[in-house]
C-alpha cells in the first residue's frame, strides 16, 4: 500500500514539480507569487488538444497510448504556452513593473490575470472535461503490489530528462547564469551589463514552456479540464517554497516532496480531504522550515 | 589634468523623483587618474557613483564618457560603454561561484571571454585558487578582490567604487589600494568613494570635497590633505605630523 502510494505519489510529483519550477523563476528573479502560473498549466493542455484533435494522438507506440504526435503537440504546446507567459508579462506584469509596483500589487494583478485565463478557455472550451486518447492501457506490476501505467512512467522520464536539461542550462550557459545572477541580485547584475528585461523575457519563456508540459502530462493522466491548473496551484506554491530560495530548480525536490506526501496522507484521511492536503504541507513547512530546503537562514 | 574620460555635469539625482539628493554635482575624472569624493554622510557620493552607472535616474545634469552622451543609457548599456562599478554592499553574487562571477562580469563580451578569464586570474592569484568555491566562503578581503576582479572584465575605461575598504583589515586595505594604483598607472580611471578619507586620498591625484550633494571643494588630493578645514570636518580631526 504504502509502496503503491509513493509511486503514485512520485508521478504527480513529476507533473506539480515542472510546473512548480515556473513559480520558483517568478518568486526568485521578478520576485512575486504569480497565482496566474496554475492557468498556463490549463493553457497548456488546451492548445496541445487543439494540435492533437487536428492531427490525433497518435497511433499507440508500444505500451504507451499515444504516438509521437502527441509528442509533438507538447512541444507546439510549449512554445506557444511560453510566447502566451511573455504575452501577459508584456500586458499586465511589465507596466506593474515600470511603476515599481508593491509586490502585493502584483499578486492582485495575478489574480486578474488568472481570472480572466481561465474563463477565455471555458469560453473557448466549456465546461466538459476532453481526453487526449481514448485508448485503454493495462498497468504493469512493477514491484508486488505496485502497479503503474507505461504512460506515467514515460511521463516520469522525460520530467527527469527535462530537469536535468534545465539544470544543465542553468548552470553552463551565458542566460541561465544571468538568471541565477539576477535571483541574486537584480541591480548587480544590471551592472554586470546584463539586460533585465531580456532575462525577464527568457525566464516567461522557460516558465510557461515548462506549465504546459505539466499541463499535457496532467491532462494525459487521465483527462484535461478548465481547472486542470487551478487544482494544482496550491501544490505548485507548496513545491516551490519547499524548494525555497538559493536554488532556482530546488522546487524540482520540493514537487516530489509535496506529490508523495500528498499520496500517503490519503492512506489515512479521507480522499475528500485531498484538496486541503498541498495547503496542510504549505502551512507546515512554513512553520517549520520558511527558508525552504535550499534556501539559507537569512 | 588632461581631458576628461568622465565629465558629470550640475547633476540632479536621488531616490524618488522630485526629492534630489543631488543638487548640481560635478565631477571629472581624467585616464589614469584615481579621484576620490570625501564629504560627510548624506553628502551624496554614494548617489553620485549609482546615477553615474545608471541605477538611479539622472533628473538633470549630464553625463559624458570620452566625449559621448551616457546620460539616460539603462545600466546594462552604461557597462557596455566603458564604466565599471563596484558597489558598497552586496558587490558579488554570493550563491555562485568565483568563476561564476567573473563570467557574469564578462557578460557583455563575446569570444573574449577566455583570455579576460585569464587576465583576471593572473591579477588575482588568490581566485584562481579558489574558482570552484561559492563567493559567500571567500574572506572580506578576498570578497573585495572578486568584486574589483569582476568590475574589470570588460576592460572599463573608467572604474566606480563605493567604499572598496569599507570593513577591510588595515593590511587589506593597503593591498587593495595599491591595485588601484596600479590600475590607474595602466591608465584606467578610478572614481571612489572613500569613508577612509585620508588613505583614500594619499593613493589618489585629486579630491572632491563633497556637502549636502554640492561641490564644496575640489583639487588636488595632497592640497586637500593639508588643508586644515578638511582635516577638521571631514578626515577626523587635525591632520597628523608626517612621520
Amino acid at each position: 500500500m504504502i509502496a503503491q502510494a509513493l509511486a503514485d505519489g512520485l508521478l504527480t510529483g513529476a507533473i506539480i514539480a515542472l510546473g512548480a519550477i515556473g513559480v520558483s523563476f517568478t518568486l526568485q528573479i521578478m520576485r512575486f507569487a504569480n497565482f496566474a502560473h496554475s492557468e498556463l498549466l490549463t493553457w497548456g493542455a488546451y492548445i496541445a488538444l487543439v494540435f492533437v484533435s487536428f492531427a490525433g494522438p497518435g497511433t499507440p507506440t508500444g505500451p504507451l497510448s499515444f504516438g509521437w504526435q502527441l509528442l509533438a503537440a507538447a512541444a507546439a504546446a510549449a512554445v506557444l504556452t511560453g510566447l502566451l507567459a511573455w504575452l501577459v508579462d508584456r500586458l499586465v506584469f511589465r507596466r506593474l513593473r515600470r511603476q515599481c509596483a508593491h509586490p502585493l500589487t502584483m499578486v492582485f494583478a495575478a489574480f486578474g490575470a488568472a481570472l480572466v485565463m481561465r474563463h477565455v478557455v471555458v469560453l473557448f472550451w466549456g465546461h466538459e472535461s476532453y481526453f487526449y486518447t481514448r485508448e485503454l492501457q493495462m498497468a504493469l506490476e512493477l514491484l508486488p503490489g505496485v502497479r503503474v501505467l507505461p504512460d506515467q512512467i514515460f511521463i516520469l522520464l522525460l520530467a527527469i530528462a527535462i530537469v536535468a536539461a534545465l539544470h544543465a542550462f542553468l548552470t553552463y550557459s551565458r542566460t541561465g547564469m544571468a538568471m541565477r545572477a539576477m535571483a541574486e541580485s537584480p541591480a548587480l547584475a544590471q551592472t554586470c551589463g546584463i539586460e533585465v528585461d531580456a532575462v525577464i523575457r527568457w525566464t516567461w519563456i522557460l516558465s510557461g514552456a515548462l506549465a504546459a508540459l505539466a499541463g499535457v502530462f496532467a491532462g494525459l493522466t487521465p483527462q484535461i479540464h478548465p481547472e486542470i491548473g487551478f487544482n494544482l496551484l496550491l501544490a505548485l506554491f507548496a513545491a516551490a517554497i519547499l524548494g525555497g530560495t538559493g536554488s532556482l530548480i530546488g522546487a524540482v525536490v520540493g514537487g516530489l516532496l509535496v506529490g508523495m506526501a500528498e499520496n500517503l496522507a490519503l492512506l489515512w484521511i479521507n480522499p475528500g480531504y485531498k484538496q486541503a492536503m498541498p495547503f496542510l504541507l504549505l502551512l507546515l513547512i512554513l512553520l517549520v522550515r520558511p527558508q525552504g530546503l535550499f534556501g539559507g537562514k537569512k | 589634468m588632461s581631458a576628461p574620460l568622465l565629465s558629470a555635469v550640475n547633476m540632479v539625482a536621488g531616490y524618488a523623483r522630485g526629492l534630489p539628493i543631488l543638487h548640481g554635482v560635478s565631477v571629472a575624472v581624467a585616464p589614469g587618474e584615481i579621484v576620490t569624493l570625501i564629504g560627510p554622510n548624506g553628502a551624496g557620493k554614494s548617489t553620485l557613483l549609482k546615477a553615474i552607472a545608471g541605477l538611479i535616474e539622472t533628473e538633470a545634469g549630464r553625463i559624458a564618457l570620452g566625449g559621448s552622451d551616457i546620460t539616460s543609457l539603462p545600466a546594462h548599456r552604461i557597462v557596455a560603454a566603458g564604466i565599471g562599478y563596484v558597489p558598497q554592499t552586496a558587490n558579488v553574487f554570493t550563491s555562485l561561484t568565483i568563476h561564476e562571477n567573473l563570467k557574469v562580469g564578462g557578460h557583455t563580451l563575446g569570444a573574449g571571454l577566455a583570455a579576460r578569464l585569464e587576465r583576471a586570474y593572473a591579477l588575482f592569484p588568490v581566485l584562481a585558487e579558489k574558482r570552484a568555491q561559492r563567493a559567500r566562503t571567500l574572506s572580506g578581503g578576498q570578497r573585495q578582490m572578486l568584486a574589483i576582479a569582476r568590475a574589470l572584465m570588460t576592460e572599463p575605461r573608467l572604474v566606480m567604487l563605493d567604499e572598496p575598504t569599507a570593513g577591510l583589515a588595515p593590511v587589506v586595505v593597503g593591498e587593495v589600494f595599491g591595485q588601484l594604483r596600479r590600475l590607474a598607472e595602466s591608465g584606467v580611471a578610478v572614481l571612489m568613494v572613500e569613508q577612509n578619507a585620508r588613505a583614500a586620498l594619499r593613493v589618489s591625484d585629486r579630491g572632491y570635497l563633497l556637502v549636502e550633494g554640492s561641490n564644496r571643494m575640489q583639487g588636488p588630493a595632497a592640497a586637500l590633505l593639508a588643508d586644515a578645514q578638511v582635516a577638521e570636518a571631514f578626515l577626523g580631526g587635525k591632520r597628523r605630523q608626517p612621520a
